[in-house]
């Protein structure tokens, strides 16, 4: 019989690896893996360590399953190991890149009004729009993958994950103004980036 | 227009929850078209980001895995057997000390009924002692195994 994983609550999931089923292991690991991969793609640039890394992360997981406490979701503490396993290795690698988001470069209210407009076009022009959009998306990714490993972890996880404050500092273990803090200059620079882009190629 | 632009703390609240922003806020954006394109910049940026394609290990993960975790041991049956060693061992040790002795044993039983009392009560309390002993250390291993079992 095959198990779905959301069947499963998480307290019985935990009692059950505890006592032996692998097979519930394996589920564990298959619906919580694509967070894991979120957080372990912006983190660590090459792809043997992450391989190397994202078993680390779930024999941890094994390992401690009897310290998971139910004050907070299953998955929010799995992507909490991999958060931790993450930095640890880039701080033993030496690899964090510096906090380097220079707030001083002001891309200017032409550029801002310019790339509205192109975002007001999504409506009435379609063919325009999926260029642009296909444009931004190279863009966007070269942004994101300046920007410091635990900045751009944090947007992925509030922006695309779409996870609660809350969560993003369960998993980080960040203070909540530190969080705002970082999301607010992460976006920031993102914004910068992408019109000083603009900018070059005339838009 | 009376108020002040948007900061760039406000332009990203509003753009991300337009709807639980201080009616102010809206008031401001709708008049001023300044913050208006900051406000569309950064939902286009938060709109992309939720398309980007969703990442993936490009292997199975749980079977490389579930393939390194550790086996469960037949525990119940080692510590059974054990026990048995440790009853035959006993058994065989008596056994041969009878044996040997025979000829003074009987004798001896005959002859001293005070020593020979006192020789069974400190042999049986030897005995239970040492039954005692492997009871303890039985006990002991289980919760090592037990806490083995868990940290793996
Ligand atoms: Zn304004």
């Amino acid at each position: 019989m095959r198990i779905m994983a959301n069947q499963l609550e998480d307290r019985e999931i935990v009692k059950r690896i505890t006592n032996g089923e692998d097979p519930v292991f394996a589920v564990l690991i298959r619906s919580t893996e694509g967070l894991v991969a979120q957080i372990m793609f912006k983190m660590v640039p090459n792809a043997e360590d992450r391989k190397d890394l994202a078993q680390d992360v779930y024999l941890k997981v094994y390992r401690h399953i009897r310290d998971f406490r139910c004050h907070c979701k299953l998955s929010t503490w799995v992507a909490s190991i991999a958060y931790n396993t993450c930095y640890n290795y880039l701080e033993k690698k030496k690899l964090i890149l510096p906090d380097n988001l220079s707030t001083a470069e002001n891309p200017g209210n032409d550029l801002l009004e310019k790339m509205a407009n192109r975002f007001i076009d999504f409506s009435t022009n379609e063919s325009l729009a999926n260029l642009f959009r296909s444009e931004l998306a190279d863009v966007l990714e070269q942004a994101i993958s300046r920007l410091p490993q635990v900045y751009a972890t944090l947007i992925t996880l509030f922006h695309y994950q779409e996870l609660s404050y809350e969560e993003i500092m369960e998993i980080t273990g960040l203070p909540e103004g530190t969080l705002k803090n970082y999301l607010f200059r992460a976006r920031k620079a993102l914004k910068t980036y992408i019109l000083l882009n603009y900018k070059q190629e005339d838009l | 227009m009376s108020e002040a632009h948007l900061s760039e703390k406000e332009i990203q609240a509003f753009a991300i929850d337009q709807a639980h922003s201080p009616v102010h806020w809206t008031t401001h954006v709708n008049q001023c078209i300044t913050c208006q394109h900051s406000v569309a910049t950064y939902k286009l940026i938060f709109h992309e980001i939720k398309q980007q394609p969703a990442v993936a290990f490009d292997f199975d993960l749980a079977k490389l895995v579930v393939a390194q975790l550790p086996k469960p041991k037949a525990i119940g049956s080692s510590v059974l057997l054990m026990v048995l060693s440790w009853l035959t061992f006993l058994a065989l040790s008596f056994g041969a000390v009878c044996y040997v002795l025979r000829g003074q044993f009987f004798n001896f039983i005959v002859t001293e009924p005070l020593i020979n009392l006192l020789i069974v009560i400190s042999a049986s309390l030897l005995f239970l002692g040492l039954l005692l002993d492997v009871w303890m250390k039985f006990q002991e291993k289980i919760k090592v195994i037990d806490h083995i079992k868990l940290q793996h």
